[in-house]
């Protein structure tokens, strides 16, 4: 079983700057691309069928279609999904979007644009090990793309 | 045949009526009821009710009098006993009130008011006052008023009166003969005489800030310098002669002789007084109510220079708003002519550069991701999944392989068993294609919207001839620009078959129409139906209307539709810069047309009108072309590609 990081954002060349920069962390996690919303519901559907686990989401604010947000929403409301870390990685988020991605969404982080890559692999990772406490997942096959410390007195929590 | 005379009633009871009834030897009733029978209107209208009020209320009596003689309205006089009347303010206020008697009245008084009152009424409605005498000789007026007769009397007559009754008493006066031009009174300077005109005419004039201004002419009188009369004080107008006149200088010691020595004199220069007072007043009443008027035209008028000044100032700011486009597009057409030429130059170098064969994995990974779309991130995943179930890489490998467009597992193989550095060299390759093909987009872009913004800001030139066009070609070169535009979409085309030629440039009409039918496309988002409909006006121009049946045009929006830069799809780039139907307007205004919108839900309509081929210089003579023609001049715009590469 894997924890799987879903991309979202519609820009082919922002997409990929994303899967680049998480690239380090690619080797322990999946990584999926998405383009726009109906694209991430079969990302969902594709990871429910391999056995894996969505953990993060980093979903850009303005898409085609559906918002950003209100696609965060929408995970946030299902039970199946409502476990996973929600990302906004936007550079126009408006105050009025932001506030509901925090309020209805439950947003965990938000990343501006342009990004730092070494700052985005750290919130992913904190992300990741929030996800692997909130569901009692084993964190010993995922350590080396949690927060080590963290990951560590889990481990100790479990065993004790 | 003259009109039965009018008929006095008398209404009320008791002695006063009766007398009243007997005086004017009138018919008399108890009530206003009792005027509602037939009997009482059949011998003629009645002309004149007197009402006799005792103690009852007088406006409710009158009130009833008049209900019940309906029209033509009686004239109203009131007798009456009592010395307090608050109860007639209704009827006065009405203008009913034609005069109170008190009772009792000296014999013969009440009928000398009834018969005025009666010619009043006959005058009133165009007859004679003479018919009001009926059978009765005019009683002699017995107390002549003098002050009222020369009231009535004509000015002429009246100034001649006074001047004879002067002479009574001093003696022939001198008369002074005066030619057009002269000023009997100076404004500010001491009056101390009065004029009697006799003939001719005077204006009254005052110096204001603007000159001098005419306050009187017609209305000036026969006499001038009125305000000697009310002691020594200077003129406030100059009184000057228009006419050849005739004038009798009186000094105020003169004037107050004249007075003592004979009363006559008193009662016409009071009357003189009076009316040349009652006309410069009324004058002065008809200028303030001139006035009022005028302030009322005045501001209209302001309010209409305020809409034109905001006009202009738009205008203005459109001109400038060209003039800088239209400068901003010029500078930018050279930096965008090297970059395309620059994007081209360095694909055919690094070709040379990168060498090698067909099978070449670096070369043709630059060649795949110098011309291959961007793959969708679903295909993308699929193309992962595929490879590495072929190669069994890692998902960074396989990553980085499908992102540099090697997604054929035989090549994949060779990229992973190769030098180490090979994968870093096909992404490298892969990546500057990439980069070229992100450039060409890019500048093809800029290209366009400099082009936009040419045409936009500099069109045609406004001297060039229009041509004859075949409208209907125009719209067929429209539908083949767009029609990448309208699959989906059912479009329908009904141009009449005796359209008559339009005069238009080369293929801005086509522009116009693929315009529209993009803006409607745009609206109905992939399904619903466009009719473009042409037809012949009465004025034998040409009507066209591009129909949608789509979501509509908020009515907010409708009127800044047409102003340049507007788009519906915020923060969207449309038709270049959203100028698609600025650029309409600007083309069809050129053609001498006009552009027009109506929208509900359901219904979205662009009507353009364009006039008939003016005939005459300016106008190529001849056969219709068709619409498209060649491209319009492209100069500032960089050559296609092909023929640069030709040339080096």
């Amino acid at each position: 079983m894997k924890l799987v990081v879903l991309v979202l954002e519609d820009e082919p060349d922002v997409r990929e700057a994303l899967e680049r920069d998480l690239e380090p962390l690619a080797a322990h996690v999946r990584v999926e691309p998405a383009q726009d919303v109906p694209d991430a519901r079969a990302v969902i559907a594709e990871v429910a069928a391999d056995g894996d686990l969505l953990a993060v989401v980093l979903a850009d604010h303005r898409l085609p279609g559906t918002s950003g947000v209100d696609f965060l929403v929408e995970l946030a409301g299902a039970e199946e999904t409502a476990h996973v870390a929600t990302v906004l990685v936007t550079g126009q988020a408006d105050q009025a979007d932001t506030i509901r991605a925090v309020n209805e969404a439950g947003l965990d982080h938000y990343v501006a644009k342009p990004w730092d890559a070494e700052e985005l692999r750290r919130v992913v990772r904190e992300q990741l090990t929030n996800v692997v406490e909130r569901t009692r997942v084993d964190p010993l096959p995922h350590l080396a793309v949690l927060d080590q410390v963290r990951a560590m007195e889990l481990v100790r929590r479990r065993s004790g | 045949m003259p009109a039965p005379a009018p008929r006095t009633v008398v209404v009320g009871t008791g002695p006063v009526a009766e007398t009243a009834a007997a005086e004017l030897d009138a018919l008399r009733v108890p009530a206003p009821g009792a005027l509602a029978e037939p009997s009482v209107r059949s011998a003629g209208p009645v002309g004149l009710a007197v009402v006799v009020v005792g103690r009852a209320d007088a406006d409710g009596t009158v009130a009833r009098v008049l209900g019940a003689l309906g029209h033509p309205r009686p004239r109203v006089l009131v007798v009456t006993e009592r010395l307090e009347l608050p109860d007639l303010a209704r009827t006065l206020d009405a203008g009913h009130l034609g005069g109170v008697v008190m009772a009792p009245w000296t014999s013969g008084n009440l009928r000398r008011y009834a018969d005025a009152q009666l010619a009043r009424w006959v005058r009133r409605r165009g007859g004679r006052a003479e018919e009001v005498a009926q059978d009765r000789p005019p009683e002699p007026e017995p107390r002549a008023s003098g002050l009222l007769r020369h009231l009535q009397q004509d000015p002429d007559s009246a100034a001649a009166e006074l001047l004879e009754a002067v002479e009574s008493v001093l003696g022939p006066r001198p008369r002074l003969q005066l030619p057009p031009h002269v000023r009997l009174t100076i404004e500010d300077d001491d009056v101390g005489q009065l004029f009697l005109v006799l003939s001719g005419r005077v204006a009254l004039s005052v110096n204001t800030g603007v000159g001098a201004l005419t306050l009187h002419h017609a209305s000036t009188g026969p006499l001038i310098g009125l305000f000697a009369l009310t002691g020594p004080q200077a003129a406030t107008v100059t009184a000057r002669t228009t006419t050849d006149c005739e004038v009798v200088p009186l000094t105020v010691e003169q004037l107050d002789r004249a007075l003592t020595g004979e009363p006559r004199v008193g009662t016409a220069l009071t009357a003189l007084t009076v009316r040349a007072l009652s006309a410069r007043l009324r004058r002065a009443e008809r200028l303030h109510v001139e006035k009022a008027e005028l302030a009322i035209e005045l501001q209209r008028t302001l309010r209409e220079l305020e809409a034109a000044r905001a006009g202009l100032v738009e205008q203005a700011r459109m001109a400038t708003l060209g003039e800088t486009a239209a400068g901003v597009a010029h500078e930018l057409s050279n930096p965008i002519a090297a970059v395309t030429r620059g994007v081209e130059h360095l694909s055919a170098d690094l070709r040379v550069l990168l060498g090698g064969g067909e099978d070449d994995l670096v070369r043709t990974a630059f060649e795949a991701a110098e011309t291959r779309e961007a793959v969708s991130a679903g295909d993308e995943r699929s193309l992962r999944r595929e490879l590495a179930g072929a190669t069994g890489a890692t998902p960074s490998q396989v990553r980085r392989l499908v992102a540099a467009g090697v997604t054929d597992p035989a090549r994949a193989k060779g990229v992973l068993t190769g030098p180490p550095e090979e994968l870093a060299r096909v992404e490298a390759a892969a990546g500057i294609g990439a980069t070229l093909r992100s450039l060409r987009t890019a500048a093809d872009h800029v290209g366009r919207l400099v082009e936009d913004l040419r045409v936009h800001a500099r069109p045609d030139d406004p001297d060039a001839p229009l041509e004859a066009t075949d409208l209907a070609a125009t719209v067929r070169d429209a539908l083949g620009l767009v029609e990448h535009r309208l699959a989906g979409l059912t479009v329908d085309v009904r141009c009449d078959a005796d359209l008559p030629p339009v005069g238009s440039r080369p293929g801005r009409l086509a522009q116009v129409w693929a315009n529209l039918l993009s803006n409607a496309a745009d609206a109905l988002d992939g399904s619903g139906r466009i009719t473009v409909r042409a037809r012949r006006t009465e004025g034998g121009g040409v009507r066209v209307e591009v129909e949608d049946d789509g979501p509509g045009v908020p009515p907010s929006l409708q009127g800044r539709i047409f102003e340049p830069r507007f788009t519906t799809k915020h923060g969207v780039v449309r038709s270049g810069l959203g100028l698609g139907l600025g650029i309409s307007k600007s083309i069809v205004v050129q053609h001498g047309g006009t552009i027009g919108l109506q929208s509900e839900p359901g219904r979205t309509v662009f009507t353009v009108e364009l006039p008939a081929l003016p005939t005459g210089p300016g106008t190529t003579a001849g056969a219709p072309t068709t619409g498209a023609g060649a491209p319009a001049g492209r100069d500032g715009i960089p050559p296609g590609p092909t023929e640069e590469k030709e040339q080096r």
